[in-house]
């Protein structure tokens, strides 16, 4: 599917940004290093593209001869919203808000949704198609 | 004009969260997402299901106000939940509504946004002259207007002065973004397909698929085993209420202890006994045996289950009477309230068995009226009702408890220890909850108000 890399691009870069804004808004911080943040843009491409790779990427290859990128994103998508904001937000209770949990879980679900519109966007031809029908 | 209210509603919403604690800030934000829905969908002013859940939503939010505790919260957010999930779509089961306001309220915009890719009509390009004309012409002319007028008026100056807007920082932005991704949310419902069809259009009754030789042996004997095992529990549960009222004369002679025990026990035994009591009945009642000649079958279900409720009553009054010896505590209200729940439970499943109904009315009865209850129960300040039973019905109250519990009992406590002769441990302790708690009322911001606010400004007044 073209829509691959773009979708893990812009999602590293939508992880990466979230998660420093908020962890760099705390004012405990004791100092903001420059060079971490760019480093950890590593470990933000792995996860992220891995987790969108596993969780994401089998439901636009499941029923791709019978279902349009439009029906499985409807079929598919409100479940994996649900059971994502339910990990995200027990999680983040179970690590008693802290706000490194905040930065990670919020933008990790944030950007799995957004992976979701990205890795699911139509081509032009298909939104004819969608259009005609 | 939509658009507007929900950028109103996101400024709102930070103004009345950023860094502050639960108070009157929920009630407000309740009150806004009430006209957010009525302004897009003004329809549901006429609509009486919507209009309950409107006010179950409202009261909650009031309750906080009133007295904040994790019940209310708890009762606060599935209200929540139960009204946006009833703006997606309506006459829906109270479950369908909980997992369809869940998912409006996260993923609902994401949603908008990739219909946006089919969508003809919003793919206008946005017309940036336009919006800075709309939004940089007043902001030029206000301040051009704010500094004349400060330099002819030295009130309005004054005012001007004192406008503080330090708070404005980038994690209040960023609840702004997050109120506008709620509010754009909450107005924008969407429902869960296809299950929230399915529920629409599954109904509360069972159907006669009819009968053939086969299936009907086996329905002769799942009526005949039903009979044996339904006449044999009878019997059982008859001798165990027979040994129960053996028990409750002599209830007044037992100590704190064998009460304790002996209502648990009970409790944990009913629990048990009452669920398998229902899946053994939902188990005979759940095909074609509805439809065969079953009137006897039937007879036996109803004073099965007409027993189960007497050992119910029978616990109440064990409940009752441990309250009455030994005080109120959230326990003993969670048994009365389990008892409840359960009396409900049996009395859905014997009209499932008597009309022909079908597991899905089960679930849909029970989990409103669940609601229904959770919802009335916020109306109550448990804390301060558990506090005045002990301190003044109670021989020898224990004291520590009720200072253990909540805030919501603090004022109460400090006039018990100013009108009664109490160790004076327990007067420091009250005192130092007392303080504490009037410190923190003091410390309120105007969006943390709660009701203790205005009783104690009140207080001061006179």
């Amino acid at each position: 599917m073209n829509n691959v890399p773009i979708t893990l691009l812009k999602s590293t870069l939508t992880a990466g940004t979230i998660f420093w804004f908020i962890l760099l808004q705390e004012e405990n911080l004791l100092y903001r290093p420059l060079m971490l943040i760019v480093f950890s843009i590593f470990p933000i491409i792995v996860l992220s593209s891995s987790i969108i790779m596993i969780s994401i990427y089998p439901f636009t290859v499941i029923n791709n001869n019978t279902f349009t990128k439009r029906d499985s994103f409807k079929k598919y998508f409100p479940y994996y919203t649900l059971v994502t904001f339910v990990i995200c937000l027990f999680s983040t209770i179970a690590f008693q808000f802290d706000v490194f949990a905040i930065a990670f879980f919020s933008s990790a679900f944030i950007t799995l949704m957004f992976a979701w519109v990205w890795m699911f966007k139509p081509k032009k031809n298909e939104i004819q198609q969608n259009t005609d029908l | 004009m939509k658009n507007l209210f929900t950028l109103f509603c996101a400024i709102a919403f930070s103004t009345l969260f950023y860094q502050q604690s639960i108070g009157l800030n929920l009630l407000l934000f309740s009150i806004l997402t009430c006209i957010s829905i009525f302004i897009k969908t003004p329809s549901f002013v006429k609509k009486k299901e919507f209009i309950l859940k409107l006010l179950a939503f409202l009261l909650t939010g009031i309750m906080v106000f009133m007295y904040n505790s994790s019940l209310v919260m708890t009762a606060y957010f599935i209200a929540f939940f139960t009204l946006i999930g009833s703006t997606a779509q309506e006459k829906n089961s109270i479950y369908i509504n909980w997992i369809n306001g869940i998912y409006s309220s996260v993923g609902s915009y994401f949603s908008n946004l990739y219909d946006n890719y089919y969508s003809e009509k919003d793919k206008k390009k946005i017309d940036y002259v336009y919006w800075l004309k709309i939004l940089g012409i007043p902001i030029v002319f206000i301040l051009i207007f704010t500094a004349l007028y400060r330099n002819s008026n030295p009130v309005f100056d004054e005012i001007i002065e004192h406008i503080d807007l330090s708070f404005i920082n980038f994690q209040w932005v960023m609840l702004s973004v997050l109120g506008y991704f709620l509010f754009f949310n909450i107005s924008n419902a969407e429902s869960i397909e296809p299950i929230t069809t399915k529920d629409k259009t599954t109904g509360n009754l069972l159907h006669d698929k009819g009968f053939d030789e086969k299936n009907l042996s086996k329905i002769k004997y799942e009526k005949q085993l039903g009979l044996v095992l339904l006449s044999v529990l009878s019997l059982l549960i008859l001798f165990f209420i027979g040994t129960d009222i053996f028990y409750l004369t002599e209830i007044y002679d037992m100590t704190a202890a064998e009460l304790s025990k002996q209502v648990h026990n009970g409790v944990d035994a009913l629990i048990f006994s009452n669920l398998l009591a229902i899946m053994i009945i939902l188990y005979f009642f759940r095909g074609q045996l509805n439809f065969y000649n079953n009137k006897d079958l039937r007879q036996l279900t109803t004073l099965w289950i007409g027993l189960n409720l007497i050992v119910i009553i029978s616990t109440v009054l064990k409940n009752t009477e441990y309250i009455n010896s030994f005080g109120l505590t959230y326990k003993r209200i969670g048994v009365l309230f389990f008892l409840t729940i359960t009396s409900v439970g049996l009395i859905t499943t014997l009209i499932k068995v008597l009309k022909i109904k079908n597991l899905w009315y089960l679930f849909r009865v029970n989990l409103s009226v669940s609601f229904v209850l959770l919802v009335l129960s916020t109306t109550v300040n448990w804390d301060k009702i558990i506090t005045y039973y002990n301190l003044y019905y109670l021989k020898e109250a224990e004291i520590n408890y009720v200072i253990k519990l909540s805030n919501n009992n603090a004022l109460l406590l400090k006039s018990y220890r100013d009108n009664h002769d109490i160790e004076k441990r327990f007067q420091i302790k009250i005192d130092k909850k007392y303080n504490e708690y009037l410190q923190e009322l003091n410390d309120n911001s105007w969006q943390e108000l709660v009701y203790d606010n205005l009783i104690i400004k009140s207080a001061e007044n006179e």
